[in-house]
């Protein structure tokens, strides 16, 4: 506006009585304004509080799926280690069953033979008893009789004993599993194939000897 | 505009401080419900205008991306509240141009007015519409040609065009008026 008669005419609009709100409405709207910042309603209010949800919620999602992973590896690796761990208690304990079970049922088939006179029944017995420690602790060791390889190589051959058909089985009559005996009279060669079993700590096979031997000796 | 910027008591405002948008009310209303009133006359109108406006300022102002440009922000929504009412209810179809004829009734009625400032008011009654309203905009808000442009949608040139055929209009109704 640089006419001066501008400058009047614009002089002159502010000079004219200026219009004015009602008190009324002046305190409606401070008090919208007041409203508004109690209740927290504004829209920028909403954005940020969804903002901040959805952000909460995200990282939420995200620490969550970072949790399960490595807890499903763990757990899947872990079984695998256990898994691998037991199998050769699992392997010592089988063993250790089927030797009890096998001693067991030469126990019994010794019994069925009702010769009090055999020494290896005790033996048998003895061990039997020793078996439960060893079937409970099969790779604790705690007992070397049946901890060691020598052990368990002499269970796995009574083990194979207790298979072998009936006919087979150290009886007199059938020469105590050893065919080569067979019309054997002399005394000197059954006492040293007997001291042999004895050394090789083949008890039953002795004992069932001793009797073959008796019966030669006595016909 | 001396003290706390508009800036200033919005940022206040949004952190919760109530006083402070009364600062900003108290700085604006009336040159705002001025604003409306030169367009709508009636006090009435003006007050339901005026109240439209400052709820909506109230409730978008935590929208408003740049605060240092709050005047032409809200007299853009102020001059939509008015667009709003005059769509809503047409305005009386008058002469405006050929009834400022100085042989006409009403330059005539006006030659009567006893003082300058009623014969203005009068004159910027019977302005056009837009041209009014790039004079009272003009007045109230202080805001440059731009931003005038701007609030009204159009451009820098027709602002100006609009103003210069009001004031030729104003001067014109007012000759023989002294300070």
């Amino acid at each position: 506006m640089n006419n001066p008669q501008d400058d009047k005419i614009s002089g002159l609009y502010h000079k004219i009585s200026k219009a004015r709100p009602s008190q009324m409405l002046d305190a409606r709207i401070r008090q919208e304004a007041r409203r508004q910042l109690r209740q927290g309603r504004s829209p920028g209010s909403y954005r940020w509080l969804s903002v901040a949800a959805l952000l909460v919620l995200s990282v939420g999602v995200v620490l969550r799926i970072i949790d399960e992973v490595p807890v499903e590896q763990s757990l899947q690796d872990n079984l695998e280690i256990m898994e691998m761990d037991a199998a050769p208690v699992l392997k010592e304990e089988n063993k250790a069953v089927i030797r009890a079970d096998a001693i067991e049922i030469q126990a019994e088939k010794l019994k069925k033979v009702e010769k009090p006179a055999m020494s290896a029944a005790p033996v048998a017995r003895m061990k039997l008893q020793k078996m439960p420690e060893a079937v409970e602790s099969a790779t604790l060791a705690s007992d070397p009789e049946f901890s060691d390889a020598s052990q368990a190589e002499y269970d796995m051959e009574r083990l194979s004993d207790s298979l072998v058909p009936h006919e087979q089985q150290f009886l007199p009559e059938n020469y105590c599993g050893m065919e080569q005996l067979r019309g054997v009279t002399d005394k000197q060669l059954l006492q040293e194939t007997l001291e042999k079993l004895l050394s090789e700590n083949k008890l039953q096979q002795a004992e069932c000897l001793k009797k073959l031997m008796n019966q030669v000796l006595a016909d | 505009m001396t003290g706390i910027t508009d800036e200033t008591l919005i940022k206040q405002y949004r952190s919760g401080n109530a006083a402070a948008f009364d600062q900003l009310y108290d700085r604006y209303r009336l040159s705002v419900y001025n604003y409306i009133f030169r367009q709508v006359s009636l006090s009435a109108q003006a007050e339901d205008i005026f109240q439209d406006v400052w709820f909506k300022v109230i409730q978008s102002l935590h929208q408003l991306d740049t605060p240092s440009q709050f005047p032409a922000w809200l007299f853009t929504i102020a001059r939509n509240r008015i667009t709003d009412h005059w769509r809503k209810k047409k305005p009386e179809s008058l002469e405006y141009e050929d009834e400022l004829q100085s042989d006409s009734p009403l330059a005539e009625q006006i030659a009567f007015v006893r003082n300058c400032m009623e014969r203005l008011q009068a004159l910027l009654q019977a302005l056009k519409p837009e041209q009014r309203d790039a004079f009272v905009l003009q007045q109230e808000s202080g805001l440059t040609l731009e931003e005038i442009a701007t609030i009204a949608q159009c451009g820098r040139e027709t602002i100006k065009s609009r103003l210069r055929y009001a004031m030729q209009k104003l001067r014109k109704g007012l000759e023989g008026c002294d300070e």
